[in-house]
C-alpha cells in the first residue's frame, strides 16, 4: 500500500446534541483507515507540555472548507484528523503514544479547537465552579492560582464546571456555560488530566461573574475592583488563547460577553492559609448583583 | 495630506464598544487598541465618509469646534492610525 494514499489509525466518534449541551465520546478500538492527508499548511502553536504541536489545514482558515477538516499533530505522540462536518475524529499513533496522552490532548486542546471551529461553543481558559446555581469563573495568568482556587471551592462542596477550558454560549441574550470534563488538577503534571471528581455539574449554567486573579504578597489585603473597557476586554481576550487568531465573529463574541458579564480583579495573597478568607470574600461578593 | 485625500478602513480592522470605550482589532496582526470618546467619533465618521475635507466639516459640526482646530487633531489621529496599519490614506 502506498503511504500517500491511506494511513492506519483509530476512530473516535463524537456525538453531541445542542439541546442537552452534553457531549459524548465513543472510542472505537478497531483499526480503520485515515482519509488521505492532503492538508499541507502548518499553523505552529506555542510549545505545550514540552511538545511541539501544530495544526495542518487546507488554506489557513481562509475558506469555510478549511474549517471542515484539519489535523492536529502532537509531534512524536499522535495526530488527530478532525471532521467537524461528520463529528468524527480519527487518531494515528506515533512512537510516544499512550492512551492517557491521547485523552489529555483530546480534552485539553483538540475538542476546544473542534468546538470553536464548528462555531458551537466559545471556549474560555478558566477554572469554574457552581455558586448558588450559577457559574463563577476564575481567570488568570499561568500559575496565578486558578486551579488552587478551583480546588478549594471543590473542597467546600461546590460542583466543578471546568478546571481548564470552559465551553460558553449565548442563549436568549444571556451567557451560559456547558461543563467540560470531570477532572481537576490541584497539582500540575505533564500531559495529565488530573484527579477525577464526582462533584461535577452536568447541566448548563448561566455565567454570573468572572474574577481575574492578581497574585499579591502573602500579607497584602484581599481587594476587589471591577474592570471596565479595554482592561476587561484584555482579560477576556487573554482567556480565549488557543493559538487561534481572533476573527470578526470571535471579536464580536468577546465584546458581547464583556458588555454582559461583570469582570472583577481580585488580589489574592500568596499564602494557602488565607484561602478561606478569599473563599468567604468571593462567596459574599457573588451574592451581590 | 491634502483636502482631496481619501481615507479608508482596511477590511481586516474592526471596531467594537466596551463600556463606552472603543476597541479596534486588527485581525491581521491580532493587535488591539482602545480609542477615547473623541477617537471613537473620528473613527465612526470614517466609516460613513472617506473624503478628508468632508470629514473635517462633519466633525467640526459634530463637536461645534472650528474647522482648523479639528483639522489639526484629526490629522494627527489619522496619521497615527496609518502608522499602525489601521487606516489607509490615498
Amino acid at each position: 500500500m502506498s503511504k500517500h494514499s491511506y494511513a492506519y489509525g483509530y476512530k473516535l466518534l463524537f456525538s453531541s446534541t445542542k439541546i442537552e449541551k452534553t457531549s459524548k465520546i465513543i472510542y472505537i478500538d478497531k483499526i480503520t483507515r485515515l482519509p488521505q492527508d492532503n492538508l499541507k499548511e502548518k499553523i505552529h502553536f506555542d510549545t505545550n507540555q514540552n511538545r511541539s504541536i501544530y495544526l495542518k489545514v487546507l488554506d489557513d482558515f481562509k475558506t469555510e472548507k478549511s474549517f471542515e477538516k484539519w489535523i492536529f499533530v502532537v509531534d512524536g505522540v499522535l495526530s488527530f484528523l478532525c471532521d467537524t462536518k461528520l463529528n468524527q475524529i480519527y487518531y494515528q499513533k506515533d512512537y510516544n503514544y499512550t492512551d492517557s496522552r491521547r485523552d489529555y490532548w483530546l480534552m485539553h486542546i483538540v475538542l476546544p479547537i473542534f468546538f470553536t471551529l464548528k462555531k458551537m461553543y466559545y471556549l474560555l481558559h478558566t477554572g469554574s465552579v457552581n455558586i448558588n446555581d450559577k457559574a463563577v469563573l476564575f481567570i488568570g495568568n499561568s500559575h496565578a492560582g486558578k486551579s488552587t482556587l478551583t480546588d478549594y471551592f471543590l473542597k467546600k462542596k461546590h460542583a466543578l464546571l471546568s478546571d481548564d477550558k470552559l465551553a460558553t454560549f449565548k442563549k436568549d441574550d444571556k451567557f451560559f456555560c456547558a461543563p467540560s470534563h470531570p477532572y481537576h488538577r490541584p497539582y500540575r503534571g505533564i500531559e495529565d488530566l488530573g484527579v477525577k471528581t464526582d462533584n461535577f455539574d452536568k447541566k448548563e449554567l448561566e455565567i454570573h461573574k468572572i474574577y481575574w486573579i492578581k497574585p499579591v504578597k502573602a500579607d497584602d489585603d484581599i481587594s476587589m475592583k471591577e474592570l471596565l473597557g479595554i482592561k476587561k476586554f484584555e482579560v477576556l481576550r487573554y482567556s480565549t488563547e488557543m493559538d487561534l487568531s481572533v476573527d470578526k465573529n470571535r471579536f464580536e463574541y468577546i465584546v458581547d460577553l464583556a458588555n454582559s458579564i461583570k469582570v472583577y480583579e481580585i488580589c489574592i495573597p500568596h499564602d494557602l492559609n488565607r484561602l478561606e478568607e478569599v473563599y468567604s470574600k468571593i462567596i459574599q461578593h457573588s451574592k451581590e448583583n | 495630506m491634502t483636502i482631496d485625500s481619501k481615507v479608508s478602513i482596511p477590511d481586516t480592522v474592526f471596531l467594537q464598544e466596551v463600556d463606552d470605550e472603543m476597541i479596534l482589532l486588527d485581525t491581521d496582526t491580532q493587535e488591539y487598541f482602545s480609542l477615547n470618546e473623541v477617537g471613537g467619533v473620528f473613527y465612526q465618521a470614517m466609516k460613513h465618509e472617506t473624503n478628508f475635507l468632508k470629514l473635517i466639516e462633519m466633525l467640526s459640526e459634530h463637536f461645534e469646534v472650528e474647522q482648523n482646530k479639528i483639522e489639526k487633531d484629526f490629522t494627527v489621529f489619522i496619521n497615527s492610525l496609518e502608522e499602525k496599519g489601521l487606516l489607509k490614506i490615498k
